[in-house]
């Protein structure tokens, strides 16, 4: 048995002196007009709100691995269901739905109701390497469905192209790219204050405790597979929501996004950035953007680095980098978070 | 539909299950022995495959010489593998998540350097001059060569199944299998053996690579491709029993092959993933398993 020190990822000791989310905010808010400077800024426009999306995303999964324990290979099943569910809503039933609003929302209840079935299932299996694989399945079929098309909704391996993007609720223009990085950009704080909040209530600590220690979580009278079940709920909402802004931003889906190469970005941005925060992710995403576009450019090779980048992670830094960064900056032995990542 | 065809595809279904079989092989020992599950056992059933399709067309190596060639450069890959970062992660007292991850991250970097050095084009092997031709079995006519292929896929689970039955050295590894420390106490080198299982493993994955190759074609997605029906097979089979993988394997080479038949092949696919939730939901031990399949 590990260790059952719970880590001050609650930060319950870890505290900031500035409120460093303010110029932080500031910067975001700030970068279209700095895009705007430069040659290309429909491209680092389009970058940016990608990353914020894809941030989105890893946060989601970040309470299922990071929060819960839980190793989830099928993400990939919440990001292209909420893509689907917002293609076939507004162009595949006929309904004429003009404003993406009712979309989202129909995405994160999609998500929800995803969420509970994956969490049910992967609770009923006590080892990490049955929810892997029973994960995996998950986003597997969803996305055989999806080519196989049963119902004639989802156009089979074609996709979804043209899917529109003109409102948010009935009054706010998303049509440009600029108006679409606000939007974005609102509900990624929101989403991260919702989720503050929800891993730093007596419902997160539970999560940690049964992380750590499931059997004593479960002695202490927490029922653990509905917690386990209410974090899959949680991040299928958070991570349907991001698919339904991913097809939004992309006008189109198609099956690829249920790859499985798309479950393992979501380990990787939160594993670099650093499990068991809400800021890693958000770190992670960045960089592993930043650096697909980059070295994506220059190599034309990305999946070869993105596979270094497996192996160095997991071999050398599986704390990720924010938890080294706070304990450099605090000074504090007990807020050195290395290895709040799951050792399952 | 009509006797012929069903026998068709009965035999069609046992070719892929001898492939699959040969493959799940591999993976369950290790998954016995470690009890990870080698994300990478598909990467080195395709570098096989390449193997033996370089060898077969480019030089004058007859297909008998491939096998032998795809085993060892597969087995050294494997072990060199297992050697290096599997066993240092077991040193350092990581979970098995953490090794997982680890095969992915170096199957991924080898598909990427696989189709560096041969390309992305899909490529087919050609096949041994006694192998060509088919025969005449009762209703149908079939391959000689996916008869072939049946024959040396349970030749060479007879083979394991005698060795992890009747020789010193396999019953070493069961004790391991067993229980590491009591084994350790006892003076058995567990880090080199499983070190030598773990070759094994990904050894007979360059073999399947080769034998599937003139079946399946050659490129560089047929591993992961194949990896997730594989994860059915052994979770269906139960951890580390050789017979419950080959009654697995030859389950869900039918279930694909009839799926394919009268449903479609995206169907049969997905029958199959529906078998494995449920069989991870009501019976986390496998069909034939005696343990849990996955610890």
């Amino acid at each position: 048995m590990k260790s059952a020190t719970l880590p001050n990822v609650n930060g319950q000791k870890v505290r900031f002196s500035v409120y460093w989310w303010v110029p932080l905010l500031a910067v975001l808010a700030a970068l279209p007009a700095v895009f705007s400077l430069s040659g290309f800024a429909d491209y680092l426009n389009y970058v940016a709100v990608r990353i914020m999306i894809l941030a989105l995303y890893a946060m989601s999964f970040d309470i299922v691995y990071g929060y819960a324990g839980m190793f989830s290979l099928g993400h990939a099943a919440f990001l292209g269901g909420g893509a689907y569910v917002a293609g076939i809503l507004t162009r595949q039933l006929g309904l004429d739905i003009q404003d993406t609003l009712p979309v989202l929302l129909a995405a994160a209840l999609f998500g929800v109701v995803l969420g509970w079935v994956m969490g049910f299932l992967a609770s009923r299996l006590a080892s990490p390497l049955a929810v892997l694989l029973v994960t995996f399945a998950v986003a597997e079929t969803l996305g055989l469905f999806v080519m196989a098309d049963p119902l004639r909704i989802t156009s089979a391996d074609n996709g979804i192209p043209g899917i529109p993007r003109e409102t948010l609720g009935w009054i706010i223009g998303i049509e440009t790219e600029v108006g679409f990085y606000y939007v974005v950009l609102v509900i990624l704080s929101l989403s991260y204050v919702a989720l503050r909040a929800i891993t730093r209530s007596p419902f997160g600590d539970a999560l940690l405790a049964i992380r750590e220690n499931r059997l004593r979580a479960s002695f202490l009278g927490y029922r653990v597979t509905h917690y386990q079940i209410a974090a899959f709920m949680v991040s299928g909402l958070f991570g349907s929501l991001a698919g339904a802004l991913t097809a939004f931003h992309e006008q189109s889906c198609s099956p690829e996004i249920f790859n499985f190469f798309v479950s393992g970005d979501a380990f990787i941005y939160t594993v670099l950035g650093g499990a068991g925060t809400l800021f890693g992710p958000l770190l992670g995403t960045t960089i592993m953007i930043v650096a697909q576009e980059v070295i994506g450019d220059i190599f034309h090779n990305w999946l070869f680095f993105l596979g270094l980048i497996y192996i160095g992670l997991i071999m050398f830094m599986p704390g990720g980098l924010y938890p080294l960064i706070l304990a450099r900056f605090t000074h504090d032995e007990n807020s050195c978070m290395q290895d709040t990542a799951p050792r399952s | 539909m009509n006797i012929t065809m069903l026998s068709l595809q009965t035999m069609n279904g046992l070719t892929i299950a001898a492939i699959y079989i040969l493959l799940a092989s591999g993976l369950t020992i290790v998954l016995g022995m470690q009890g990870i599950i080698n994300t990478a056992h598909g990467f080195f059933y395709m570098l096989g495959a390449y193997i033996g399709f370089t060898l077969i067309s480019r030089t004058g190596l007859g297909f008998w010489l491939c096998l032998p060639a795809a085993f060892a450069v597969c087995a050294l890959l494997g072990a060199g593998l297992e050697a290096s970062g599997i066993r240092t992660l077991t040193k350092w007292n990581r979970g098995h998540v953490h090794q997982v991850v680890l095969t992915l991250g170096f199957a991924i970097v080898g598909t990427e350097v696989v189709k560096f050095i041969w390309g992305t084009v899909p490529q087919s092997t050609s096949l041994p001059s006694i192998l060509r031709g088919a025969m005449v079995i009762g209703p149908i006519v079939y391959p000689k060569y996916w008869l072939f292929v049946i024959g040396f896929s349970f030749s060479i689970m007879v083979a394991l199944w005698i060795f992890f039955n009747w020789t010193g050295l396999g019953i070493l590894v069961r004790s391991i299998d067993i229980n590491r420390e009591a084994s350790e106490t006892l003076g058995t080198n567990a880090p080199l053996l499983t070190t030598i299982i773990f070759g094994l493993g990904t050894g007979i994955a360059g073999v399947a690579g080769v034998l599937a190759g003139p079946i399946l074609g050659v490129d560089p997605n047929m591993g992961f491709e194949l990896l997730m029906v594989l994860f059915v097979v052994i979770i269906l089979g139960g951890l580390g029993s050789l017979m419950g993988t080959i009654a697995s394997g030859v389950l869900i080479g039918l279930i694909i092959a009839y799926g394919t038949m009268l449903l479609s092949g995206l169907a049969a696919k997905i029958l199959v993933f529906g078998v494995m939730i449920v069989i991870l939901i009501f019976r986390p031990s496998g069909l034939l398993g005696r343990g849990t399949a996955i610890e």
